[in-house]
């Protein structure tokens, strides 16, 4: 080993791999970076997958990072590689393929994997899974393939519904299936879902909603319906499974690093095994407003867990803040932003709602003891991330309830001293 | 770095900021005739708040750790390791909004964009003027309500 220069391996080629290279690039001139990926690509848009699908965007716009990226930040890839196994006695990660890499600073970030329970008919041909770049080029050149198209698809959370509305732009004829009582039930409440379910029925798709699929129904090896537990049966040739993600634990098993839900991470973003990290859709790292480690799979989350994680390798000591869980997502043109907790609400737990509701508008903003702890828009976004950092703040917002909601809220109807301090240092 | 400050003490909602920045970032670079006649029409990327008597005006801050670009979906937001600004690549932008979501300072906006035949809403925020010295709202400011400054 060349002394002094350290080798940093990352497990994972996504939104946290991206921003701990630039991270650690920014302290470290001199180490060496390799980037360990299952997947063959150079780092994409996985968020963007069933725009890529339908065609609304092309191949440029799939790309996070120029071409060159791994060069400029003098980077190794080993694509299409399967990681068989982490030694943490001997600091190393070993390949399918059997070549062992060595590391003295380890991050992992190999993201969620889709959830696939035991579905009587669900071997063979017909069904998909929807969370990769290959996954959605299976399931477009599977649709092309085939005239008047017929599809289930299994889950309406954020991946189910955006999976839907690809496949509807593609002139397929679809029905979800989710088994709660509306869609989207982690990330809006139900007024809110119930309107998005409107668009999207709107649209042409169908929605199940209070029923899941039993069994998928085959002739000669074919898909040709499902049957539902409800005991209806829907007719179709195509299946996407897309109840839910789990973290890809998968990777460290057996190695003695900590995994409760996802990968257990302190503050540091470091786990129980000093020099090795995690960060990402596959971490569990602390909740900003619930104050206790969670798995939040979201961008923004990933980048700053990468970001802090590849700092902290390079020498720095870095704090994590806590994750806030937001999400910002459009159905056929229009548009919804949820940020905090807009759900979980006890209304003698402290916690109060103010609603706004005028035609195609629907805002909400939730207060636990005065203090904004959540806010949801739908239809009108303008200036959303202000919120952001109120929460952040945890600022007492119980004196401007009346002005909250309003188109025109701004920073002119916060404390004179927090917009001092905001809008006079340097971002 | 230089960026635009707002000072409030100073502004009187006169909205010239909005107006300068709308015609910089316009075609034809004529207030009116950008106003009236192009299509899509060009948008102010800084935003003038008015509560009398207070009147700030507020834009993108090019942060060191700007939570745009953690946000964004497909790299449209970068940092421009040169110059240290935040740039918007707007023929790669999906429109997703995250960085709506993710703006501490609600300076990211929405503009219509025609590519091909077909409108396309992108996000829309300041880029400092790069083909000028002083940004047009700051050279446009008659009260030095905006300031163009290094705070470190």
């Amino acid at each position: 080993m060349n002394m002094g220069v350290k080798r940093y391996v990352i497990l994972g080629n996504s939104y946290a791999g991206v921003f701990a290279i630039e991270a650690i690039r920014k302290r470290d001139t001199q180490g060496e970076i390799t980037v360990i990926s299952r997947e063959p690509y150079h780092v994409y848009a996985r968020a963007a997958i069933h725009e890529y699908m339908d065609g609304a965007i092309d191949e440029a716009r799939m790309y996070y990072r120029d071409k060159d990226f791994y060069d400029r930040h003098r980077v190794t890839t080993l694509l299409g590689s399967t990681v068989a196994g982490i030694s943490p006695r001997e600091s190393s990660v070993v390949l399918d393929s059997g070549q062992k890499v060595h590391f003295d600073r380890l991050m992992i970030s190999t993201g969620g994997v889709p959830i696939t329970p035991p579905i009587h008919g669900s071997e063979g041909p017909g069904m998909f899974t929807f969370t990769t770049w290959d996954d959605a080029k299976t399931l477009r050149d599977w649709i092309k393939g085939r005239k008047g198209a017929r599809a289930v698809v299994i889950g309406g959370g954020l991946i189910g519904l955006q999976c839907a509305e690809g496949l509807k732009h593609m002139g397929v004829d679809v029905t979800v299936v989710e088994l709660a009582d509306y869609v989207l039930v982690k990330a809006l409440d139900q007024i809110a879902a119930q309107r998005v379910q409107g668009w999207l029925e709107e649209n042409g798709l169908r929605i199940v909603t209070g029923d899941t699929v039993e069994s998928v129904l085959r002739v000669k090896g074919r898909v040709t319906g499902v049957r539902l537990k409800g005991g209806g049966r829907l007719k179709c040739d195509t299946v996407v499974l897309s109840i839910g993600v789990r973290p890809n634990t998968g990777p460290v098993e057996g190695s003695g690093i900590k995994v409760n839900r996802g990968i257990m991470v302190d503050n540091g973003m470091q786990t129980n095994i000093q020099g090795i990290f995690a960060a990402g859709d596959v971490a569990e790292a602390e909740d900003f407003l619930r104050k206790r480690a969670d798995v939040i799979p979201i961008i923004p989350i990933a980048t700053m867990q990468g970001k802090i994680a590849g700092s902290n390798m390079a020498g720095e000591r870095r704090t994590y803040p806590g994750g806030l869980p937001q999400n910002a997502f459009q159905f056929f043109g229009r548009s919804v932003i949820s940020i905090g907790n807009v759900i979980f609400i006890d209304k003698n737990d402290g916690f109060e709602e103010i609603v706004r509701e005028e035609g195609e508008v629907y805002r909400k903003a939730v207060l636990k003891d005065g203090r904004l702890v959540g806010v949801l828009s739908m239809n009108y976004i303008a200036r959303m991330g202000i919120y952001n950092s109120i929460i952040r703040a945890r600022m007492d917002v119980s004196g401007i309830k009346d002005r909250l909601l309003s188109d025109s809220f701004g920073f002119l109807d916060l404390p004179k001293t927090f917009r001092d301090e905001v809008l006079t240092r340097p971002g | 770095m230089k960026v635009v400050y707002p000072r409030e003490q100073w502004c009187v909602a006169c909205n010239l900021c909005e107006v300068a920045c709308m015609t910089e970032h316009s075609r034809t670079k004529d207030p009116l005739k950008a106003y009236l006649t192009e299509r899509p029409r060009p948008v102010s990327r800084t935003k003038v708040e008015y509560r009398p008597p207070l009147a700030i005006s507020v834009m993108c801050r090019h942060c060191a750790e700007a939570e745009c670009v953690e946000a964004c979906k497909n790299g449209t937001l970068t940092r421009n390791e040169e110059t240290g600004r935040i740039e918007l690549d707007q023929d790669r932008c999906l429109g997703c909004w995250m960085c709506i979501m993710a703006c501490p300072y609600g300076a990211i906006g929405q503009v219509a964009m025609h590519v091909g035949g077909e409108e396309r809403r992108v996000a829309n925020k300041c880029d400092l003027c790069p083909d000028r010295d002083v940004p047009a709202c700051v050279a446009a400011c008659p009260n030095r309500a905006l300031v163009f400054e290094d705070r470190g």
